[in-house]
Order: structure tokens, then C-alpha cells, then sequence
């Protein structure tokens, strides 16, 4: 295996690193990159582990930070955040099509880079699979039913109470462990799009047979309360076919836990492995 | 800036140059020693902002990672503190090579800041900035420890119920693996017993005061012909569980740096 540092984009402003299996056994070239402000390794260095973990087993993996990010410099360009972020995309897969000849790829992100990895889905189609680690969530019949339990619950606990008044407290005034950035944007958030914009998204994207695989961790439990809660939010709808879904309830955000860490990332090459092999 | 891997050809270490932005060329580059774990992670954008401030000033600046963490290559199982101090020789050479400089001044930050005072002989630094160093590495492993405690006994929601310190692999502190030889290596490390030569020049900036500060700080000014200490109120809170996943955003301290640095 050995590793490459690319400094690329129309103003050279981008940096990141190619690692290249002796032996590539898959069809697609994975991409990771920044969750909120941290730099390319990622939490906990978790791309660093991601990159080890699918190298290891024949992909092509490159990580690179965003404009302005890490150890690339910012764009000069006047667009909006959204719009460089998807270009820095864009020429992330020109980068790794016109030097390692792979045109397909797959995009995995935590968080803002989960929502960072829908929206190149939608804008390009070389995208051929997406994981999304705790990514968008919608509401459900029983989603609603399991979060009033828990409020009743709460309400006959007074340390429990406590702890969700702090909560609000917390995200009405500002602050805590999701504190925003010098630039204004917070580190680990993102807009839910309208359901039914992100649904004919999806529909437009399984059009070309990309393959999604949606991890849920318990740090999410604020929107995300049961295993099944994205399929039961959009019953009946084609794409699902395309689509995995799992939780892993114990687990915190970040995946700090090595344990924990170690089944995230095995689902992971499972997934790639029974999506992307070459034939 | 320039990202390149340097070193042995087999466990490369990456590292990002800053070349001087203005006429105003110093006599000295500057090695730039990073944080181990979560505060690497936190502080690395605020490295950044103080290699770009200082290659603003003139200076030469290279920041580095240590083997096994960042984008250099290896396993933490395989390192030691003697690896990392190994590494800072091969880097400050490195810098001395491609800037043109033979006077190298270490800022570290944190283990950083640590790893610069027990490395000073072997990589020939002359100054070096420390900034909230890693006095004792027993405390050090404590709090990380600690941190790991609250992290499990789900005091902030991290996930649905508290676990166990059973879920926990041997060796495991706060998301990192360590070998047996790093911890004791690491609980070996202790900088109020360090012996430092009296010519090494040293500034200490600390965002926090407490006993361990105070005699570090006795201890230079007695050891050390050049020393001085300033105490900046700035970010830090590197004993709080809420902030293990924030970004350091700094600016008073690293403009004293900038400014100290000159």
C-alpha cells in the first residue's frame, strides 16, 4: 500500500492523500473528508481508521480537506459555503478519475459531512454509493410515540428533567459540547431538507443504481429513536431497495469507543464488499 | 503551504511547510509540536491559524505529524515517547534542510510542548515556546482517564444509557490504543524532574495556573539563564468533558506568540 499527497483543483488550493492498495478490488474509489471544522483524519482520527480498514481490503481511498479547511487553502472564488463545498467535491473525483482512472465513487461522512455527501450525491452522478453516519432522520408515527414516552418518563424524574431543561437551556442560549465555530457555523449540525424534496432527491439518485447505507449511533437520539425509523419514514418508496439501515444504540457520535468503532467500520467493508467488488 | 512526507522511507512522516510571507526574513525557523489525541484533533485548525501567522512574520514554519498519528503512517502500539522525540530530530533536520535556517525554535503545544523540552538536546533546538505543557505524564494519563469516566458514565447524552468500563479494550484511553511501553513511558515523563540545560531559552504561556504550574515555572527560572512566563486567559479546558470535541479557538495566545516571537 502506499500513499500520495495531490494538491489539485482549478486553484491548486486543495490537499489530501491517495492511498493505493498493491491489489484494488474494488470498482469505486472512496472519499473522506471534514466533519464540521476538524481537518481530513476526522474525529478521533476516524478517517485515518476508515482508510486502514478499506485500503486493507482493495479500495482506493483518498482524504482530503475541504477549501479553506485542514491543510488546504481557501478558495478565492465568491460562491456560498454550499456551492464550494460541492465544487471541492466535484474536483476531488476529476482529481482521482484523471490520475487513478476510477470514474464511480462512494462518499462516506459523519454529520455535516453526511449532509455534505447527499448533496454531492444529488449534484453528480458518478456517485455510486453514500454512507451517511448519522445522517438526516425524519419523524414517524412511531418515532413521535417513543419520544412522548420519553418525555412522560422524564417528567416523573427529576434528575432526568434537570438534564433536558439544561439541554434546552443549552441550545436556546448557545454553548456545550456543540459550540459554534469563529466562522459562525456550527461544528456538528445540519438543515433536515424537506421530506419531500429529499425524497424525489433519493428517487432521482436510485434512478442510477447507487447504493446507500444509512448508520445510526445513539448520540443521535434526539432525532433517531428506533432501528427501522428511515425505512418506516418513507414505506413503500422503490429506493429503499437500495438502502441498509442500522443502529448502534450504545454507541456515541464519534464512535470513541474502539469497540464500537471496530463494528461501524466492519459494516462498512461489508457493505462495500457486497456492493462494489469487481466481478 | 506545502503538504510533503519526509523521513524513513518506510514509516513516512507527513508534514506541511510555511514559507515566509513578507521581506521581513527571521534567522530562525520555526517547528511547530502538536498535541497527542482528541486535543491534536481540536487544536490542529488553531495550528494552522499560528503557522500561518507566524510564516506572516517571516519565519520559516513546518508542523509535522508524530508516527502513528495524523497523516503519518504507523501504530500507536509500535511508538513510544523515545519514537516521538526521534521524530521532532528527524523533522527540526528536515526543516533546517529546506529553509535554509540552522537555528530551530520549537512551539509546542500541550505533549507537544512536552516532547520539546526532552527532545531539546537531540534535535539542537535553541528556544523553545511551551504552551500549556504536559507537566507530568502521570496527571496527564489520569485525566485522560478520567475524561474517559465521564464519557462512559454518559453524564452529556453521548449515547442512550451509561456503559460499562468493560466495552473498553485493554490499553484504551479516550478513543486511542496505547502499548504498555507508551503508557510507562509516558508515566516516566515528569517535567518537574527533567534536567534542562541552562542555556535552552524558554517562554511558557500557560491559559490555566495551578500548583504544577507554579513549580515548573520555579524550576526554569532556577535552571534556565533565559525564562519567562505569561499567563493568558484563553480557551484551554483540557480537563473538560464537554469540550473533547471542540475546536480550540484561540487568539490572544497565539498572537502573544506571534508577538513574542517577533
Amino acid at each position: 500500500m502506499k500513499e500520495v499527497i495531490h494538491v489539485f483543483g482549478s486553484e491548486n488550493n486543495l490537499t489530501g492523500i491517495a492511498t493505493i492498495p498493491e491489489n484494488i478490488n474494488k470498482k469505486v474509489a472512496v472519499i473522506l473528508f471534514n466533519a464540521g471544522v476538524l481537518h481530513k483524519v476526522n474525529a478521533f482520527d476516524m478517517n485515518i481508521d476508515l482508510m486502514k480498514m478499506l485500503a486493507d481490503d482493495g479500495s482506493l481511498v483518498f482524504r482530503f480537506d475541504l477549501s479553506g479547511m485542514g491543510d488546504s487553502k481557501k478558495s478565492k472564488n465568491n460562491s456560498t459555503l454550499n456551492e464550494q463545498v460541492i465544487n471541492d467535491l466535484i474536483q476531488s473525483m476529476d482529481l482521482i478519475e484523471d490520475k487513478y482512472n476510477i470514474n464511480e465513487f462512494v462518499f462516506i461522512g459523519l454529520c455535516t459531512g453526511a449532509d455534505n455527501a447527499h448533496k454531492i450525491s444529488v449534484a453528480d452522478g458518478r456517485v455510486m454509493g453514500v454512507v451517511w453516519l448519522d445522517g438526516y432522520a425524519y419523524p414517524t408515527t412511531k418515532y413521535n410515540k417513543l419520544n412522548f414516552i420519553r418525555y412522560i418518563k422524564a417528567a416523573f424524574n427529576p434528575f432526568k428533567l434537570l438534564r433536558f431543561i439544561r439541554k434546552k437551556l443549552v441550545a436556546v442560549l448557545g454553548g456545550g459540547s456543540d459550540s459554534v465555530n469563529d466562522e459562525g457555523v456550527d461544528n456538528y449540525f445540519w438543515e433536515l431538507p424537506d421530506k419531500e424534496v429529499y425524497r424525489k432527491q433519493m428517487q432521482e439518485i436510485f434512478k442510477r443504481n447507487a447504493k446507500g447505507l444509512y448508520l445510526y449511533s445513539g448520540g443521535v437520539n434526539d432525532y433517531y429513536l428506533y432501528e427501522g425509523q428511515f425505512f418506516d419514514a418513507f414505506k413503500d418508496e422503490a429506493f429503499l431497495s437500495n438502502i441498509e439501515e442500522q443502529y448502534y444504540d450504545n454507541a456515541d457520535h464519534l464512535y470513541v469507543i474502539r469497540k464500537h468503532r471496530l463494528i461501524m467500520l466492519e459494516r462498512i467493508k461489508k457493505w462495500m464488499r457486497d456492493h462494489f467488488l469487481v466481478e | 503551504m506545502h503538504a510533503f512526507f519526509f523521513g524513513n522511507i518506510d514509516s513516512p512522516l507527513y508534514g506541511v511547510s510555511h514559507s515566509p510571507t513578507c521581506n521581513d526574513f527571521k534567522n530562525s525557523a520555526i517547528l511547530i509540536l502538536n498535541p497527542q489525541g482528541h486535543e491534536y484533533i481540536r487544536s490542529h485548525k488553531a495550528l494552522r491559524q499560528l503557522a500561518d501567522a507566524l510564516s506572516g512574520a517571516g519565519y520559516f514554519v513546518l508542523r509535522f505529524d508524530y508516527q502513528a498519528t495524523g497523516d503519518s503512517r504507523g501504530e500507536l502500539q509500535d511508538v513510544t515517547l523515545d519514537s516521538w522525540k526521534e521524530n521532532i530530530k528527524i523533522a527540526a533536520d528536515e526543516l533546517r534542510s529546506i529553509s535554509g535556517q540552522k537555528n530551530i525554535t520549537a512551539v509546542g503545544l500541550r505533549l507537544g510542548a512536552s516532547l520539546a523540552i526532552l527532545s531539546n538536546e537531540i534535535a539542537g533546538l535553541k528556544n523553545v515556546i511551551l504552551w500549556d505543557p504536559v507537566i507530568s505524564g502521570e496527571d496527564y494519563i489520569d485525566n485522560l482517564d478520567n475524561l474517559q469516566s465521564q464519557l462512559l458514565a454518559n453524564k452529556n447524552s453521548w449515547f442512550n444509557k451509561p456503559l460499562s468500563a468493560s466495552v473498553l479494550s485493554e490499553n484504551e484511553l479516550l478513543g486511542y490504543q496505547y502499548s504498555e511501553a507508551f503508557l510507562s513511558s509516558m508515566k516516566e515523563m515528569n517535567l518537574l524532574t527533567q534536567e534542562v540545560p541552562a542555556k535552552l531559552r524558554v517562554k511558557h504561556f500557560s491559559t490555566f495556573s495551578n500548583d504544577d504550574v507554579i513549580c515548573l515555572n520555579e524550576k526554569l527560572e532556577n535552571d534556565l539563564r533565559r525564562f519567562s512566563h505569561y499567563e493568558i486567559e484563553d480557551m484551554g479546558d483540557w480537563d473538560d468533558i464537554m469540550k473533547i470535541d471542540s475546536a480550540l479557538l484561540v487568539h490572544k495566545i497565539t498572537n502573544k506568540i506571534v508577538e513574542e516571537l517577533g
